[in-house]
């Protein structure tokens, strides 16, 4: 009789993503284009999960980076050896949106970042939605890689003149930082200005 | 040895989970304090007291927007006022039955007092006076200490102003009710 080979969670994972057919299940009448939501890919996932022994959770948080809050989502896959394997994403908290209340903007900003966590895990590609809106508007905040500008040099060497040594090791530690070449140029102007205001 | 886990707010003492001040007051007293603010309200409150405390506790402003920072420059201007000058920051303290954390312990006017950091719009005095109390209860237990002088809520609405509130305290019997309260309702549950 043949011995059944015990997988591994990355040979799981590889036989979820060959397997899964995650159908673009919406529909935007406005700008007439289908497109697939965390929901959609979940209920694609789901069996498949069960018949390859693993289970995905999907988790929040909300982290402060720079200047602005993020909703952080986190899909991990378990298998029943304890293993696991994640993926994370982001998206950006609009300030506002034009008719909706504050949680349904964090509500908006989880769903693309969830979506995005998934498409991380399951290796979906969604990017021959290029020319849609739902790309535009998932990639505004999403796991596509936001582009820092940092502290100029003559940035950098004001903030050691205004604030000194001792407040500039303080500034470091805040920002977890080792040198100010990685302090962002927008945090770098805030702190020349409040302090030339002074 | 006391553990906090910030991601879920729990501290436990030597494996045992310890209920917080806020849990304790939560179950208690004040069960139906934010029960009809929306909680993207709350944690947006939240967020905006948080990024104060820690500037207050590291006594600068990096990483506050612009509402946070001016709130903190009324907090830098209350301490010239009231010749605030903090001796410890954001410390644990505890007993067997409940766990929390103090905001400041300061001398203001030369005189030793606890305080705690409010930035919302109403003040609970009565809340804070069952907040600080508990706090003073664990710190006097811990540390074998008397009370402290006075009792204090710096309180830092975002809209104007900045405010050195005296807090009364609660009587050790009070305490003890509260806490004998609170296990009856975590019994029955």
């Amino acid at each position: 009789m043949e011995e059944k080979k015990v997988l591994n969670i990355f040979e799981k994972l590889v036989n979820i993503q060959s397997e899964l057919k995650a159908p673009k299940g919406q529909y935007n009448s406005f700008g007439k284009y289908k497109y697939r939501s965390a929901e959609d890919i979940l209920e694609a996932v789901k069996p498949l999960c069960h018949t390859h022994g693993t289970v995905l959770t999907i988790s929040d948080e909300l982290v402060y980076l720079g200047d602005r809050y993020y909703i952080k989502a986190t899909t991990t896959l378990h298998d029943l050896n304890g293993n696991v394997i994640s993926n994370t994403a982001y998206a950006r908290e609009e300030e506002s949106k034009k008719g909706m209340d504050g949680s349904q903007i964090t509500g908006t900003a989880s769903s693309y970042a969830r979506k995005y966590a998934l498409n991380g895990l399951f290796a979906i590609d969604d990017t021959k939605d290029a020319d849609t809106d739902e790309h535009a508007n998932q990639t505004k905040g999403s796991n596509k890689k936001e582009v820092i500008e940092y502290a100029t040099d003559e940035q950098r060497e004001q903030i050691q003149e205004l604030l000194g040594f001792e407040r500039v090791t303080k500034m470091l530690e805040y920002y977890k930082i080792k040198t100010t070449k990685e302090l962002p140029y927008k945090e770098a102007q805030t702190i020349i200005d409040r302090e030339t205001k002074k | 040895m006391i553990e906090f886990n910030e991601s879920t707010h729990t501290y436990t003492l030597n494996g045992k989970v310890l209920p917080s001040v806020s849990t304790i007051l939560g179950a208690t007293i004040f069960k139906d304090k934010y029960k009809d603010v929306d909680p993207y309200i709350l944690q947006r409150a939240a967020q905006f007291g948080t990024g104060v405390h820690k500037a207050i506790e590291i006594d600068d402003y990096f990483g506050l927007d612009d509402l946070q920072y001016t709130v903190f420059k009324r907090y830098k201007k209350l301490c010239k006022k009231h010749d605030i000058k903090p001796i410890a920051h954001e410390q644990i303290v505890y007993t067997q039955d409940y766990a929390g954390t103090l905001d400041m312990i300061a001398l203001i006017d030369n005189v030793n007092c606890l305080a705690d950091v409010k930035t919302t719009y109403n003040l609970d005095r009565e809340y804070l006076s069952w907040q600080l109390s508990l706090y003073e209860m664990a710190y006097m237990k811990l540390y074998n200490k008397p009370q402290f002088d006075k009792l204090y809520c710096i309180w830092l609405p975002r809209r104007k102003g900045a405010e050195l509130v005296e807090i009364e305290r609660k009587l050790p019997q009070e305490i003890d009710w509260l806490l004998k309260k609170y296990k009856e309702i975590i019994e029955n549950e």
